[in-house]
């Protein structure tokens, strides 16, 4: 079998926008969620270093990291700003790098998970 | 040759989609091998012969593109799946010409994971069977 296989959203219902965002994901999934965010905490810390000084290569890959694993953990928005991020790096737009690790920052601040 | 029990190998380095992939294939009752590399990959799908393999295509030490070749050269014939970013285009064309089957498109979602490795696996099954 040769083909194609698209993207689609599933397991996570975002019930509300601004200020605060509450994402819904199935509770089997609940230790590896936590793990994932607490990663990209950590990669968003470690991306502010990077940019800090002017390795881009770091925050591609963090970027592209992202991208990857987002929407599978139930936050497609993780995933664009992943996407952006790299656009950003590959570039070496140093402002615009800035402006995305602050949307992702404030991304998370207003997130609240809980598991069904 | 297939093993008697399906098994996949994911070969991803990327830790984050690694443990939500093998985390959904255990839920589907499937033996999970893990690589971070191409070339971990290579030597475990040769050693263990996993029924499906799903190769991320960009890794260290050895990418994808050149882990399923040398799998193909060397004679693996059970499915291969291109886990990539990149759905279309030359680095698309690239995965399908070194020898996978069909990409599987990031990010990946449990639904699609979960309906096409089970493709998979019945095709591997009803073949194994003939």
């Amino acid at each position: 079998m040769r083909g194609l296989i698209g993207a689609g959203a599933d397991q996570a219902t975002h019930e509300s926008a601004l200020p605060g965002l509450t994402v819904s994901i199935e509770k089997d999934l609940e230790v590896l969620v936590q793990r994932f965010l607490v990663r990209k905490r950590e990669d968003l810390g470690s991306a502010r270093i990077a940019l800090a000084a002017g390795d881009y290569e770091t925050i591609r890959r963090i970027g592209h990291d992202l991208k990857g694993a987002g929407e599978g953990f139930g936050f497609p928005e993780l995933s664009a700003f992943g996407a952006a991020l790299e656009g950003s790096a590959i570039v070496r737009n140093e402002r615009a790098l800035g402006e995305q690790l602050t949307a992702v920052e404030q991304f998370l601040s207003r997130l609240r998970v809980t598991f069904r | 040759m297939v093993s008697s029990s399906p098994s996949v190998l994911v070969a991803e380095d990327n830790e984050d989609i690694r443990e939500l992939v093998s985390h959904q294939l255990r839920r589907m009752g499937i033996l999970v091998l893990l690589a971070e590399d191409g070339r971990s990959a290579l030597d475990l799908a040769l050693a263990e012969h996993p029924t499906l393999v799903l190769m991320d295509m960009d890794m260290p030490i050895m990418s994808g593109f050149d882990a399923v070749a040398a799998l193909r050269a060397r004679g693996y014939r059970g499915s291969i799946f291109a886990l990539t970013a990149y759905q279309d285009g030359p680095e698309a064309e690239r995965a399908l010409s070194s020898g996978c089957d069909a990409l599987l498109g990031k990010p990946i979602t449990s639904e699609r994971l979960r309906s096409h490795v089970a493709q998979a696996l019945a095709r591997a099954a009803g073949a194994s069977v003939q």
